[in-house]
């Protein structure tokens, strides 16, 4: 981590539970956006390297991004590995009970609360959102 | 549309492998959130318009062929906007191989055992775990995770080069576990069946482990770890809500220095998995 933050000691343990999950991936995803990896630790007992994903704007929405995928590193299974971006938040922030958790950089991060203003409106999660924060579930 | 077309000529796809024996858990999920997966599925299913970010072909596919169907309606809108040259060299390959009309596509289902299981939103209670093989060279060159919903969990696809070539371990084939079994444990465990979970154990949705019961207890067999007995006669441990985080590391912690380990069933139930050494007595 060391390698890839600006001062080499500004990363920090980045902590957070399910209420604030959008907030979380905010931060998640200012790192990933400003070509900083992050190291998650999925769900308390697996832990991996995000350093991408992969969007794509929904035809005729008037500028909504569906988020598609998340590349993981994953230890046990492999290198860029994909998680859909809803069961990515389910890897991750299981709404069992664990905090969310990640080792990030603190100068990579600054923008997080401006990005998550200006874009959270704009973006539904892939793979079914199922009812999660900014997950816009399917109507009925 | 021509490339949609070619798709559907040329793909071969096995229907055969899914495994159609009923499915069996060791902590069912409670009626807590059933209307809310009602909910989600009514509107998966009244979801018509392929344009809607929700829509996929089949919701809640019940064969592997509609499964992949869902997987490649998801994946090829993902990529549909990125040229091909700027797709990556794996990504690239998959188009090509199944463009070409040179993928062979196998399934199987996997009970979800993991912590998605039962939780407010879908019941999650299986996926499909599709392989597909490269027909040119036989090689596996990606394997996919396809929610009972129809949605994609996850994916891999084999490397092209580097220091990882290959994907995860075959999965192991359900006869091969309770032949294993049989010998470890002198009883005579069935009913296998293909388990993703979490915890100390982690056996993961693009590498299951395979469950097996018999003799009145429950094994499983890790792909890389060998065989455990699920110790539900101590009882099951449930951790619900960020308070139980400390209880549930405390838990894992104990049980690892016992050199056990703790298993999810689902979202909230835990159990302990006791390491099995060759010739245990099934009682």
């Amino acid at each position: 981590m060391s390698a890839y933050t600006s001062s080499g000691s500004d990363a920090i343990w980045d902590a957070d539970d399910y209420s604030n999950l959008d907030y979380f991936i905010a931060r998640q995803i200012t790192s990933i956006d400003t070509s900083i990896p992050v190291l998650v630790i999925a769900g308390s007992f697996h832990a991996g390297i995000v350093n991408g994903g992969h969007h794509h704007e929904v035809p005729d929405s008037g500028g909504m991004h569906e988020w598609d995928y998340v590349y993981f590193h994953d230890p046990q299974i492999g290198p860029d590995r994909y998680y859909g971006a809803d069961d990515w938040l389910n890897e991750m922030c299981s709404y069992s009970g664990d905090a969310c958790e990640q080792i990030i950089s603190s100068s990579a991060t600054g923008g997080w609360y401006n990005n998550y203003s200006t874009y959270s409106d704009e973006v539904v999660v892939g793979g079914g959102g199922g009812g999660r924060p900014g997950g816009d579930p399917p109507a009925v | 549309m021509r490339r949609q077309a070619v798709v559907a000529l040329s793909l071969f796809l096995v229907l055969g492998a899914v495994q159609v024996a009923r499915a069996w858990d060791v902590a069912p999920c409670s009626n807590e959130h059933r209307a809310a997966w009602k909910q989600f599925e009514r509107g998966l299913r009244s979801t018509t318009d392929p344009q809607a970010p929700h829509y996929i072909p089949h919701p809640f596919p019940e064969t592997v062929s509609a499964a992949w169907e869902d997987f490649l309606f998801y994946h090829r809108r993902a990529f549909a906007g990125t040229p091909s040259e700027e797709l990556r060299p794996t990504e690239r390959r998959f188009f090509e191989v199944v463009d070409g009309g040179r993928a062979k596509v196998t399934g199987r289902r996997v009970v979800n055992w993991a912590r998605s299981r039962c939780g407010p939103d879908r019941e999650r209670a299986f996926y499909f775990l599709l392989s597909v093989v490269d027909e040119a060279t036989g090689i596996e060159i990606t394997r996919i995770a396809v929610d009972q919903s129809g949605f994609v969990s996850s994916l891999i696809h084999r490397p092209l080069e580097g220091e990882w070539q290959d994907l995860p371990k075959p999965v192991q084939e359900l006869g091969e576990a309770e032949q294993q079994a049989s010998v470890l444990v002198r009883s005579r465990p069935a009913d296998a069946q293909y388990v993703a979970s979490t915890g100390t154990l982690r056996c993961d949705v693009l590498l299951p482990c395979v469950a097996l019961r018999g003799g009145g207890r429950t094994y499983l067999r890790h792909p890389e770890r060998g065989f455990f007995r699920l110790d539900s006669e101590r009882g099951l441990m449930k951790f619900t809500g960020g308070a139980d985080q400390s209880a549930l590391r405390d838990a894992s912690q104990e049980a690892r220095a016992r050199n056990e380990h703790l298993l999810s069933l689902n979202a909230e139930s835990w159990v302990v998995a006791v390491p099995v050494a060759a010739g245990s007595k099934p009682h």
